[in-house]
């Protein structure tokens, strides 16, 4: 395992996003893993933010798409799985209305937060230009959600 | 929505790329429901409440416009008896 600082790290994945969106590829293993770190480990909020606990409120507590029970923490949890997941799908959107690249994270959803109207994928969104969580949501029509968004696949899901 | 079209200049960015993925998300969930009531799958109280909310969907049509957000679409509109068949 090598040590990078977190500057490090952010410059090769603000590098590695340029290139992505220029030429719009399949990311290889290698990055499709340091995508997955940068953005569970470092742009992924640790604890639960303003947004977390505004974004739970909406998904989890008005919408049911997790377990009524489910906290703000293991909502965080279910979200950084779904980046990790080596089985998910990572989804590059571009920019025609807001001018920003948004980049999607998308895996199934785990019997464990199937809400009572639960998605059938759970999709994780940053802004990839400035790698920050925006959202994170059970989408309703799955991949197809993701496949209609008029962007690219750098990793296809499994 | 109203409340939301006035805000809606002032929003980041993200907040808006946020909202748009949120609600073309809601409109796939409105969809769904809208097939379970062609398919007689809905009491009549819940099919009642899903023409409100096609109404007020319907009534801000503009707003969603102006905002660059998913429209409901026509065939679940007609489905539902809010727009007439062509």
């Amino acid at each position: 395992m090598v040590a990078r600082s977190p500057e490090e790290d952010r410059a090769f994945i603000d590098n590695l996003l340029r290139r992505l969106t220029t030429h719009q590829r399949a990311l290889t293993r290698q990055e499709i893993r340091r995508l997955r770190q940068y953005f569970a480990s470092r742009a992924l909020p640790e604890q639960p933010t303003t947004r977390v606990l505004e974004k739970h409120g909406k998904h989890v507590e008005d919408d049911l798409q997790w377990p009524d029970d489910t906290t703000p923490d293991e909502y965080l949890v279910s979200l950084r799985d779904t980046i990790l997941n080596p089985r998910g799908g990572i989804y590059l959107v571009e920019p025609e209305i807001e001018l920003t690249w948004t980049i999607y994270f998308v895996g199934p959803v785990p019997y464990r937060w199937r809400g009572r109207h639960h998605g059938h994928s759970i999709v994780v969104l940053f802004n990839a230009e400035r790698l920050l969580w925006i959202t994170g949501f059970q989408a309703e029509a799955g991949e197809a959600y993701v496949d209609r968004q008029q962007g690219f696949w750098g990793h296809r899901t499994h | 929505m109203t409340v939301r079209e006035s805000s809606w200049g002032a929003l980041e960015p993200d907040d808006r790329i946020g909202y748009r993925a949120e609600w073309d998300n809601t409109l796939d969930r409105f969809s769904a429901v809208v097939q379970a009531y062609g398919d007689q799958r809905l009491d009549q109280d819940i099919a009642t409440q899903l023409i409100d909310v096609a109404r007020i969907l319907a009534d801000f049509t503009p707003s969603l416009v102006r905002m660059q957000l998913r429209q409901p679409s026509a065939d679940d509109l007609r489905r539902l008896g809010i727009l007439s068949a062509a």
